[in-house]
């Protein structure tokens, strides 16, 4: 059975995964036949994942709405830094502004701290000390030297640059998690005086994800449309 | 519109999913909390019958719900409705995490467990008003159909290893879970009508 019409059905309950998965998906894109026996199939997934509630903690809505206040709400701070040592890596230096204007387009996590910010710090102290932290690190590239340390664990991550080249006016960097469901945008960064930045991300970075950069214009982009500048597999 | 709230008459808990979602995708936070109401139940109930610990069924939950208020703008009306798509999502979430907690276990013990095979849904838990429409529907499917749409769905198996699993080819699998997942389409329509 090598027919992708034949896998409509195994789409549409979820029992498709990763490479098989995309590919369908792609066939959706061109195929009215399989859209239409997806979405006839829809409503039986619709019975199976109804059939199955139980009551959810009491304690779960806050936990989401702490979560999504992260990725929604914007904290603005100020162009000064000082310089955040940690350890031995790389210093880190605050986000510029820029988050506000981009909040509505900003879907996953990222937050900014202030000078000094004792939870920024101890953020990504604890981010560094995981027992499952990655480190993906790229040096001199067109975002200067770039590095992104991760936890799932604990459900975080830093990106930081240093020698990053300013942009011509009117744009902005622009960072993206690209899962199997598309990219996601994780926040708009610039450099800062000394040529550094950061963003803390929060969510899990699942294998097979990549992470980029874009160039985009003032305010972000909802997709990715200005040049890659950066793009690394985590 | 940076994360306003929404007045509460552009999202009332009449609102199909869909539409909710779409109010979601444009940052309206009075439309998640809708979302919520409706669905945090049955992402959680789905986690727990496939992570079965109650934590990482938490866990699961909130990662899924969040997801949803992420992706919400990716979500695709005519590709199915939203509550398939936000069931598809917390399978796929809880089946990596079963998945990533067995692969550690086999790390640190060298020991290669075989899945055990889910058990069937004997009990579901539902509101009551849903629950003989809910239970009378499953029991339409003939025990191959339910067999196979189960390991599929609840159990978290790829398609080949519900066909590995079932010692049966992967084209009679197909026809099992279509046929099954059809008798509940039409049970779900006749309930949505009700």
């Amino acid at each position: 059975m090598s027919e992708m019409h034949d896998l409509a059905a195994f789409y549409a309950i979820g029992a498709l995964e990763g490479g098989e998965r995309t590919a369908f998906e792609t066939h959706l894109d061109n195929c009215a036949t399989c859209r239409a026996e997806v979405a006839e199939l829809s409503p039986g997934v619709e019975m199976l994942t109804l059939a199955i509630a139980e009551p959810a903690p009491a304690e779960l809505r806050a936990r989401v709405d702490a979560a999504v206040d992260r990725i929604a709400g914007p904290n603005p701070v100020g162009l000064e830094a000082p310089v955040i040592p940690i350890g031995s890596t790389a210093a880190l230096w605050r986000v510029a502004a820029g988050v506000a204007a981009a909040a509505a387009l900003v879907l996953a996590v990222a937050y900014t701290s202030t000078a000094g910010d004792a939870q920024f710090g101890s953020d990504v102290a604890a981010v560094l000390a995981a027992t499952d932290a990655t480190v993906v690190q790229v040096a001199g590239s067109d975002v200067g030297n770039a590095r992104f340390v991760y936890s799932n664990e604990l459900g975080r991550g830093v990106f930081s640059g240093s020698s990053i080249p300013s942009l011509a006016g009117g744009r902005t960097y622009q960072l993206w998690l690209i899962d199997e469901d598309g990219p996601s945008s994780l926040g708009l960064f610039a450099p800062d005086d000394d040529g550094g930045s950061a963003v803390v991300v929060e969510g899990d970075v699942r294998r097979g994800a990549v992470l980029g950069v874009t160039n985009e214009p003032e305010g972000g982009s909802d997709q990715p449309t200005g040049p890659v500048l950066l793009a690394v597999d985590l | 519109m940076a994360g306003s709230l929404t007045t509460v008459s552009r999202a009332d808990s009449s609102h199909a999913l869909e539409d909710l979602l779409e109010l979601v995708a444009d940052g309206d936070r009075a439309a998640f909390a809708l979302v919520y109401d409706k669905v945090a139940d049955m992402v959680y109930g789905l986690a727990r019958r496939v992570v079965v610990d109650r934590d990482l069924a938490a866990d699961v939950a909130q990662e899924v719900l969040v997801d949803v208020w992420r992706k919400a703008h990716m979500f695709d009306r005519t590709r199915g409705t939203a509550l398939a798509w936000i069931g598809v999502m917390t399978r796929r979430r809880a089946v990596d995490l079963v998945r990533s907690v067995e692969a550690s276990r086999r790390r640190d013990t060298n020991h290669t467990a075989v899945p055990e095979p889910p058990d069937p849904v004997a009990e579901m838990i539902v509101e009551s008003a849903e629950r003989s429409a809910v239970q009378r529907a499953m029991g339409q499917l003939s025990d191959l159909q339910r067999e196979s749409v189960e390991l599929a769905f609840y159990g978290g198996l790829t398609h080949r290893e519900v066909a590995e699993r079932l010692a049966v080819p992967l084209g009679t699998v197909k026809t099992r879970i279509r046929d099954g997942l059809t008798r509940l389409s039409g049970a779900m329509e006749a309930f949505a009508r009700e």
